[in-house]
Parts: C-alpha cells; structure tokens; sequence
C-alpha cells in the first residue's frame, strides 16, 4: 500500500468500513433502534464534511465515537416531531460503556463524551483530546469534572 | 469490537446514496460485471476517472484518494450512466464515448 505518511488518513471508504457497525451499535445504544438509523446517517454525512481537513490517521475510531455522540445529544435535543423518545436498548448484557451512557445521559455534551471515551471504552487522554478538538490536559478535566458531577448528583 | 450487529444493508446503501446526492465525495466507485469479467468504475467530480479490469478495490480505492481527494465512497448504482455506455460499447452499438 502507498503510504506518504507513517499514518496516513485512508479512503474515507476504509474509514466507513471499519467504523460503521460499532458506531451503529453505539447509537442504537444511545438512541434506540429506530433513532438510530438517522443518526447513522447524519454521524457519516459529518465525518465526510470534515474529513478532507483531517492531518493524519490518528485516532480516527475516536473521532467517530465523538461524533456519533454529538449526533445523539443533538437528537435528544431536538427529538423528531413523530416521537423522538428513545427507546429503551433491548440488550440484556451490560458492558462498561452501555452502562455509561446511561448514567451521563445528563451531563454536558463534553463531559459526557471524555467519561464515555475514557471509562466505556477505554480511550487514551491523547485520542480524547484529539476526539474532541482540544489539549490532553482540558480531556483529563473533562473527565474528571463529569466523574465529580455523577458523584455529587449521587449523594 | 466483533461483537457489534452489523449495518443493515439497506441503511447503508441509504447512506452511500446521500453521500453522493450532497455532493461530499470526490470519487464514486462501483463494481460492475460485463462480458470481459468484473469492473471497477470510478468518477470524480470532472468526470470518469478510471475504468479498471479484474481490481483490487481495496488497492484502488487508497489510490484514487491519493489522486482525486480522500473522499472516496462506493456508490451502488452511482454510476448507472457510465455503465450504460458501457453496455453499448460491448453490445457493438457504440462506438465512442
């Protein structure tokens, strides 16, 4: 394969292939099934608005969990007229990152997604940080601050 | 993550199509089969850019990125009309294109 750069970004249909059954699974977890199908759609359609700007293949899986995030935020802020509720997930077992997404449903957009990158799937401060367009340092905050505001609501 | 149910197929071909009706991709790709075996299609935003005997996708889909832009999507049907003049040339009633 030609490789101009050590991780160079693919054909954005290298990019869609590997990605799009966990991201849609992630959004069938974060919206429900039906939901889901929009979402999918819309988190794709934004990854090819952006993807003629990226600079490198770097955390491109972390890229796509961001945006399918802000994607499901956007629909449970603006729910379709025809009953955007969601629906509840059906699956019966509950990985780390279902159980998340559940649990910060009320959090803001970006402590919402740094605790669901970092503890539901394991993320790297690094490939949060580039996930959300900002410094490793401000990604650890996110987190942080998210993790404190699930505590404080808790007590 | 293997574990993840798989994009129902027609949610993703919905998806391939408005990628082309929004006119984000530099490059759609198709797989055709006509009488001298399977063909790859492609066209950029200028027109057909490629027509490729016995591909590898894969191979052509990274270089067509490197040549055209990074926004290269395989688009079912997208390329109907290029393969239509196809299907006359092999018919014989074409002659040009």
């Amino acid at each position: 394969m030609m490789m101009l750069h050590p991780v160079s970004v693919p054909a954005f249909e290298h990019f869609y292939e590997e990605h799009r059954d966990e991201i849609f699974a992630h959004l069938t977890r974060l919206v429900g099934r039906q939901a889901a199908e929009d979402a999918f759609q819309e988190t794709f359609l934004r990854a090819l608005r952006g993807y003629a700007r990226l600079e490198h293949g770097r955390h491109l899986r972390a890229w796509a969990f961001t945006i399918a995030t802000r994607v499901a935020a956007d629909l449970r802020r603006h729910p379709a007229a025809d009953g955007g509720v969601p629906e509840q997930p059906a699956s019966d077992s509950r990985p780390a990152y279902a159980e998340l997404e559940h649990l910060t449903l009320e959090l803001p957009p970006k402590e919402r997604a740094a605790v669901v990158l970092r503890y539901g799937y394991d993320l790297t401060y690094a490939d949060i940080a580039t996930a959300l367009e900002s410094s490793e340092d401000a990604a650890r905050q996110a987190a942080s601050s998210g993790v404190r505001r699930l505590r404080e609501r808790r007590a | 993550m293997s574990l993840a149910p798989s994009v129902p197929t027609e949610l993703d071909e919905r998806f391939r199509r408005a990628a082309g009706a929004e006119h984000l991709l530099d490059v759609r790709y198709d797989l055709i089969d006509s009488p001298i075996g399977p063909l790859l299609l492609a066209r950029s935003t200028r027109g057909l850019c490629r027509i490729e005997f016995d591909p590898e996708p894969e191979r052509a889909a990274e270089q067509l990125a490197r040549t055209f832009g990074l926004r290269v999507l395989r688009t079912p049907g997208g390329l109907d009309s290029e393969r239509s003049q196809l299907d006359e040339y092999f018919r014989g009633d074409r002659t040009d294109f």
